[in-house]
Parts: C-alpha cells; sequence; structure tokens
C-alpha cells in the first residue's frame, strides 16, 4: 500500500512532468508518426514513451532540453520494440560512413516551397538520414544526443547529416527547386 | 576562424548549443563573410521551414482523444483517494504522522514545482537573449511592444516607454517568442556587453528581489518576479554584475508594470 508520502512525491513528479514533459507530447507525436507511418504504432510508442520518462523523471536534470531527453527515451523504446519484432535492424553502426571532407551547400528554400514538396523531398531519402535531419533540425538535439538516442558513434551522425542534406538537396534540386542554384565558393 | 570550422558548427551554433566564446567568434567570422552567411541563412531557413511543416502537417497530428487518455493514464491517482475512513480511525496514531509527512511533502512539492518552472522560464529567457539580442536567429520576427500589448498583454507596452537607469541605451525594444514563448524585451549595453531585459507572464514562480537562476547556458540569468510576471536579465557579464544590473532594474520595472 502506498504511504501518504509516496502519494504526494508521485503528485508532485506528475505536476513537474505535467509542466516539462507534456507540452512536447505533439511534437514527440509528429516525430514518432514520421517513423512509424502507422497511427496506432506511433501511438503505443509515445504512450510507452512518456510511461518510461515519467518513471525515470528523476533522472532529468530541470533547465535541459526536456525535449531532446524525451526523444532519446522514444528512440530507444523504438529500438526495442523492433528488436523485438525482429524486423530490419535499427542501426549500422559497425558500417562506418566516412565523414566527407567537404561541407555541403544548402540552397536556399524559396517560399513558393509548400511544406508538401518539403516534406515529399525529405520523405524521398533513406529512413536513417530522415532521421537523424529532423533529431538535429526539428527536434534540435546535440550530436551527442543524437548519437546516444541511435546508439550509433557521432563520427555516423555527422555523416549521415552530410549525406542527408546532400541527398535532401539533390531532392529538391529535382524538385526543380534550387535547380539554378550555383555553388557558392568559399573565400 | 576559417569558412571551414564556421560550418561544421554551423548545426550546434543554430541550435544555441555553443559556448558563449566559440558564438562570438562565429557570429565575427559571419559579419565579415558573405558566403558563410548565406549557408547560415540557408541552413537556418531550411531548419524553419521543416520544422513549420512538421508541425503544420495534419497527418502527423495526435488526436486530441489520444492525448487526453494518455494524459489520463499517466497521472497518479488523487493523493487522498484510498485513505478509508475506517483505516484512518483504526490506526490514527499513524495517520496523523503520515499527514505531518504530508504537509511537510506538500511544501517540499510546492518548492520543487516551483524551482523547475523558474529554471524552464529562466532556460528560456537565456535562449531568447542568445537567438534574438545576439544572433537575430528567431524563427518568427519580433512585433512592437505596442502590437503585442494589443494582441497579448497590456503589460507589454509599458516596455515601450520605460525609464531606463541613467547611462543605459536601449539598443532594442518589441516583443519576441523563443520555444513558444512570448517575452517583451529590451535589449541595452553595459560595459560594452549586451543585456537583455525580458518580461513574461510567470505565475510568481521567482522571489520578489533579484537572484541567479541556474540554467544550462553559459550565461548568467538574474530573475525577479513582479505580480503575474516574471522578469529575467540575461547577459554575459559575471555574477555579480549581472545582479546588480537587475537589482537596478527592479524599481524601473515594477513602476512600469504597476
Amino acid at each position: 500500500m502506498k504511504t501518504p508520502w509516496t502519494r504526494v512525491s508521485e503528485q508532485a513528479t506528475w505536476q513537474a512532468f505535467e509542466a516539462e514533459a507534456m507540452p512536447h507530447v505533439d511534437r514527440l507525436f509528429r516525430l514518432a508518426m514520421w517513423l512509424e507511418r502507422d497511427r496506432t504504432e506511433a501511438e503505443d510508442l509515445v504512450q510507452e514513451t512518456l510511461a518510461q520518462a515519467l518513471q525515470s523523471f528523476h533522472r532529468y536534470r530541470p533547465g535541459t532540453n526536456c525535449r531532446a531527453w524525451l526523444t532519446t527515451i522514444l528512440q530507444h523504446v523504438r529500438a526495442n520494440r523492433l528488436r523485438a519484432r525482429a524486423r530490419a535492424p535499427i542501426a549500422d553502426a559497425g558500417v562506418e560512413e566516412r565523414v566527407a571532407n567537404t561541407i555541403p551547400f544548402v540552397p536556399p528554400v524559396p517560399d513558393s516551397l509548400t511544406d508538401e514538396d518539403l516534406l515529399a523531398a525529405l520523405e524521398s531519402i533513406p529512413a536513417q538520414h530522415q532521421e537523424v535531419i529532423l533529431l538535429c533540425d526539428v527536434q534540435e538535439m546535440t550530436y551527442k544526443e543524437i548519437a546516444a538516442a541511435l546508439g550509433v558513434p557521432i563520427g555516423t551522425v555527422m555523416s549521415r547529416l552530410h549525406r542527408g542534406r546532400e541527398l535532401l538537396r539533390n531532392a529538391l534540386t529535382s524538385r526543380g527547386i534550387g535547380s539554378s542554384q550555383r555553388e557558392v565558393g568559399q573565400p | 576562424m576559417t569558412c571551414r570550422e564556421a560550418r561544421e558548427l554551423a548545426d550546434p551554433f543554430l541550435s544555441d548549443q555553443l559556448l558563449v566564446e566559440t558564438t562570438n567568434e562565429i557570429v565575427r567570422h559571419l559579419e565579415t563573410c558573405p558566403a558563410c552567411r548565406a549557408e547560415f541563412e540557408a541552413r537556418r531557413r531550411l531548419r524553419a521551414r521543416l520544422r513549420s511543416a512538421i508541425d503544420a502537417a495534419p497527418a502527423l497530428a495526435a488526436r486530441p482523444e489520444f492525448v487526453a487518455s494518455l494524459t489520463a493514464r499517466l497521472r497518479p491517482a488523487e493523493a487522498t483517494q484510498d485513505i478509508t475512513r475506517r483505516a484512518w480511525l483504526k490506526t490514527w496514531m499513524a495517520a496523523a504522522a503520515a499527514a505531518v509527512v504530508a504537509v511537510g511533502g506538500g511544501l517540499f512539492a510546492r518548492d520543487e514545482i516551483r524551482r523547475r518552472r523558474l529554471a524552464v522560464l529562466a532556460a528560456g529567457a537565456a535562449g531568447d537573449h542568445q537567438n534574438c539580442a545576439i544572433k537575430f536567429n528567431l524563427a518568427e520576427q519580433p512585433i512592437p511592444l505596442e502590437d503585442a500589448a494589443r494582441r497579448y498583454d497590456p503589460a507589454y507596452a509599458t516596455l515601450a516607454t520605460m525609464t531606463l537607469p541613467s547611462g543605459v541605451v536601449a539598443l532594442a525594444r518589441h516583443s519576441c517568442v523563443f520555444e513558444g514563448r512570448r517575452f517583451g524585451h529590451v535589449v541595452f549595453k553595459h560595459s560594452d556587453h549586451v543585456v537583455s531585459l525580458l518580461v513574461t507572464i510567470g505565475d510568481g514562480e521567482a522571489s520578489a528581489a533579484p537572484a541567479l537562476v541556474p540554467t544550462n547556458s553559459a550565461l548568467r540569468v538574474a530573475a525577479f518576479d513582479i505580480g503575474t510576471h516574471a522578469v529575467f536579465v540575461v547577459s554575459d557579464l559575471p555574477d555579480h554584475d549581472t545582479l546588480a544590473v537587475a537589482q537596478s532594474l527592479v524599481e524601473p520595472v515594477r513602476q512600469a508594470l504597476a
């Protein structure tokens, strides 16, 4: 039986969790939907993620990036679920990709580009590259956080980002966007 | 700093994850390098577009019923729910002792929640200072305080005319949004450092007298409370100076928001 102290502590934890973690549910769900492409799977994933996060909320350091913390948990939960289902391997950590020597030029995104065009271009690149771009650019996670969340070395995160952006640039160009952009030279 | 070094740090720069010194180095490089400036601007815009596209896609949105049921499932039962009258009568001594613990726990819980909420607000203030006053890198353009007063909170209008301590000249006064939170923002210089005064609706989480709030950022944040608003002073000045600047602003802010 729970003591009054336990119950008060649970309430306090919940209130802090509700204030800090729950506002991120919407974006967390959108990420889950993007990764899973299935509403039921995404809902299960987010529910399990939030339940685990609440249970280990004492480990969260106030003032740090709560969204990144939740995203890391979501990635771990997802990896475990995929492993349990014996689906495709999550991370090809053994296949180290070389970080390219040049930093790709990102073409300006014209205002005429619709959200649908942009998301279609993102969807057209391999899943592992979509994932790192989303974690870096949308979830604003550090390379270190992404590496921990995906269980791959930081070098792999950087090379996937590099390659992902290159592929995204090509996808945007093939849709007639940025095709007239010239590479900007370095002084 | 070379173009290569700057571009390698583009992601952490745009996500505000660098030390102040490194950030300043990049800002200095961008001031003199149009190619990198164009590259950083393109990346910033692509990020902003991706974020808004993901956030706006109806197909990716959670069902409201799902969010409601998730919250209901996660929320613990009320603290008093399963204390039965019978148990109370049978073990009144134990229950009395438990009540003392509960009161203590309640106070602890309240303080803990206040502390966490203030830390979140302070981190937001530091992020706003960094992205608005230093890097001009907000996803949403700032708007005049008068507009913000009409649309969101009449208190913002008073910041437009608020008198600053003598010798302090405002560089900018506007209202801006960082990570979903709106601030009234006055930017000024103190001892050659850029300082931000940020006011937001804060439910009285800070104390009346300025106090430093620890954040994950290298910036210093001092906070104080005026009625229903939390006030933050953010700078890269030392602790003592940041606190002194905050102290000098208490009266002007209090008079403006009174």
